[in-house]
């Protein structure tokens, strides 16, 4: 429908959409985005109301963050499934420090930042360099930094953080919580990033052909190293809202987060098999699969359909995506 | 040296060397499952090192047991793996599968024999409807199986809320806590999946299609081969066998619940890895899966006989695992640059 309408847009449009080629899935997925806000708007009392807009984005701001970092790693060909164990590590990491130890809270952020960093570093090393395939290493780091979180924090629970984590976590600026602005923060650096600084189109080049890139004088491991690198960060940034919304933390935080962030990201039109990445779309994708989830609370759908209802609609949309492109990806 | 072996003179003895060395090539799957049989070995013996009555008979009938749950579905895994598929919704259509086998004997009194047929039944229906979504829809594997993984759970949890159903009518716990000749009837029925998937990959031309079409779809196409059909009855296959390991699941634990088996794929995708098939399609080795899923069964146990806290077993699998892949990857990259 979109390419019909595309013929009869002016010239000018026409030479733009060109130049703005993720934007049709956009439109897309923003089409959809509207429609399922629409059809809840008539099937759940107060679903316009400002505080469920803003609990809604308050929530989503983690998986939005995690999902900028997944878009990344998955635009330079690689996949990243361990990032809930980076948070359980790194929150776990974050809670010794500050309470245990009685660290200032800045010591504590440091530590988060560095765990998410080495964990990262850990899943690029082993993929760039010792050239594991990544969903390999991924799976045995999402072990591997579980257990570690546990064999430091067994599972006791570590609470009543500082003000100012506290304040990240429930607090706001100009009105918009705290969580929002960073996750705002991140989905722009995100975008900036891949699209208009030149390891961006780098790493996008890796994705899409890493043979050429290399031939092309593109250091490909180094590249590869960057994606888990941001990958480790991000997850270190959610964390410190996970814990802060809590004002807990705990060795078991964000198991299973990366079937649903990664669920968030293909919604949003980044391919599985690299070389593009739509940082917008993975914030579409995560904004529908939160909104859905809301809604269907909110019109009293059990929990349990609300599964049905996710699982079903990343399936559809992906098989509507492949649908309408049968030259490309036949896999 | 295949070279001089060839062109031997008829009555010229072979060497020992050169009658390996044919073997070798007459099985290429040899080499990396010897090398899987050798970490075996060499944890059996750390084990036993630390503590002598690990390798007991009761013990190592108390492993295979545990085991052949993963057993089974490793088979499965091997299959998908080999069209370089992957399928992440085998611990839901284990979940679905038990909660037929609860409905049917727990909740209703059909007779043992039907309920095993359905939950076998209501696994290979999973299956179908994963193979309909890659094969005909053509969405990649992973996408499909992350969805169904999240609807199939949706199910059971659905129809069984957060009830747990028990006390099994004892025909289907003889399944697993009978004996025959000292080892349980699960441990067989692991074992003749493990002889029926060999037999199926290595020598009928179902396998070869399959070996075929994970090594490199667009020429197995162009042979003429139903690229469709051979990746939906994978899944089917898959989707079944995941039933029968729900039997034998549900039959050792004497329980069935909507939660059951969570996050038990990526035990079996690590075990398959772990046994040396490629996650790049077009290899499937299945006695190498059965060692790894050995070499699971006797981290899992032996770590817990030699009183490592579970919180260290997951750090020390999770290490064992990595390395054992890495080690993998630096050696074929040294034979094969």
């Amino acid at each position: 429908m979109i390419e019909q309408a595309m013929i009869k847009v002016p010239v000018a449009l026409r030479k733009r959409l060109d130049a703005a080629p993720d934007a049709p899935l956009l439109i897309a997925t923003f089409g959809l985005l509207l429609l399922m806000i629409l059809v809840f708007s008539f099937t759940a009392e107060n679903f316009f109301s400002l505080s469920v807009l803003r609990n809604i984005l308050t929530q989503t701001s983690i998986y939005i963050i995690l999902g900028v970092g997944l878009t990344i790693v998955l635009t330079v060909g690689e996949i990243d499934i361990s990032m809930g164990s980076i948070i359980g590590l790194a929150a776990t990491v974050l809670g010794m420090t500050v309470i245990t130890w009685g660290y200032p809270i800045g010591v504590g952020l440091l530590a988060t930042f560095i765990v998410g960093v080495f964990c990262g570093f850990m899943n690029g090393f082993l993929t760039a360099v010792v050239r594991v395939p990544s969903i390999i290493v991924t799976l045995g780091t999402l072990t591997f930094f579980r257990g570690l979180a546990y064999l430091l924090g067994g599972s006791t629970v570590m609470v009543e953080f500082p003000p100012f984590l506290v304040w990240i976590g429930s607090g706001s600026l100009v009105g918009i919580p705290v969580p929002i602005w960073i996750a705002f923060i991140a989905v722009l650096w995100g975008y900036l990033f891949l699209k208009h600084t030149r390891i961006g189109q780098h790493l996008t080049a890796v994705g899409g052909n890493g043979e050429a890139a290399r031939l092309a004088g593109i250091n490909t491991r180094i590249c590869k190293i960057i994606a888990f690198l941001i990958m480790g960060v991000m997850s270190a940034l959610a964390t410190i809202i996970i814990v802060a919304r809590m004002d807990a933390s705990q060795s078991v935080m964000g198991k299973g987060i990366e079937l649903q962030v990664l669920a968030a990201v293909v919604l949003g039109g980044t391919s599985l098999f690299g070389g593009r990445g739509v940082i917008l779309g993975s914030l579409l994708g995560a904004l529908i699969l939160s909104i859905l989830q809301t809604g269907l609370l909110l019109s009293g759908v059990v929990h349990f359909w609300q599964l049905i209802a996710v699982g079903g609609l990343l399936i559809a949309v992906v098989a509507v995506r492949i649908s309408r492109e049968p030259a490309e990806g036949k896999t | 040296m295949s070279f001089s072996s060839k062109h031997a003179e008829p009555d010229q003895p072979r060497s020992v060397m050169q009658k390996l060395l044919d073997w070798k090539e007459a099985y290429p799957d040899a080499a990396s499952t010897t090398a899987t049989a050798f970490i075996l070995l060499a944890l059996l013996a750390i084990f036993y090192g630390v503590n002598e009555r690990f390798i007991s008979l009761l013990n190592i009938s108390i492993i295979l047991n545990q085991t052949a749950a993963y057993i089974i579905l490793g088979v499965g895994m091997t299959l998908v793996i080999a069209i370089k598929g992957i399928d992440l919704s085998i611990g839901s259509i284990v979940a679905v599968s038990g909660m037929m086998l609860g409905l049917l004997l727990v909740n209703n009194d059909f007779p043992v024999w039907f309920a095993l047929i359905a939950a076998v039944a209501a696994g290979s229906l999973c299956g179908v409807a994963n193979g309909y979504c890659v094969a005909n829809l053509r969405v990649p594997a992973l996408i499909v199986t992350l969805g169904t993984m999240i609807v199939f759970r949706g199910v059971a949890l659905i129809v069984l809320g957060h009830d747990i159903l028990f006390r099994y009518p004892d025909a289907l716990l003889w399944i697993a806590r009978g004996r025959i000749l000292g080892l349980a009837p699960s441990v067989y029925l692991a074992a003749l999946v493990v002889i029926l998937g060999f037999v199926m990959l290595n020598y009928t031309s179902f396998g070869k299609r399959v070996i075929a079409v994970g090594g490199n779809e667009e020429a197995a196409r162009l042979s003429g081969i139903n690229i469709r059909r051979v990746k939906f009855t994978v899944y089917v296959l898959m989707g079944a066998l995941s039933g029968v390991a729900a039997i034998v699941w549900v039959a050792r634990l004497n329980s069935t619940q909507a939660s059951v088996a969570t996050g038990i794929e990526f035990h079996v995708i690590a075990l398959v890895v772990l046994g040396g098939t490629s996650l790049f399609g077009g290899r499937g080795l299945i006695i190498g899966s059965l060692l790894g899923a050995l070499i699971l069964g006797i981290l899992e146990n032996g770590l817990g006989v030699t009183g490592f806290s579970s919180f260290m077993q997951q750090t020390v699998l999770g290490l064992i695992f990595i390395g054992v892949v890495a080690l993998r990857s630096w050696q074929a990259r040294r034979a094969d640059p």
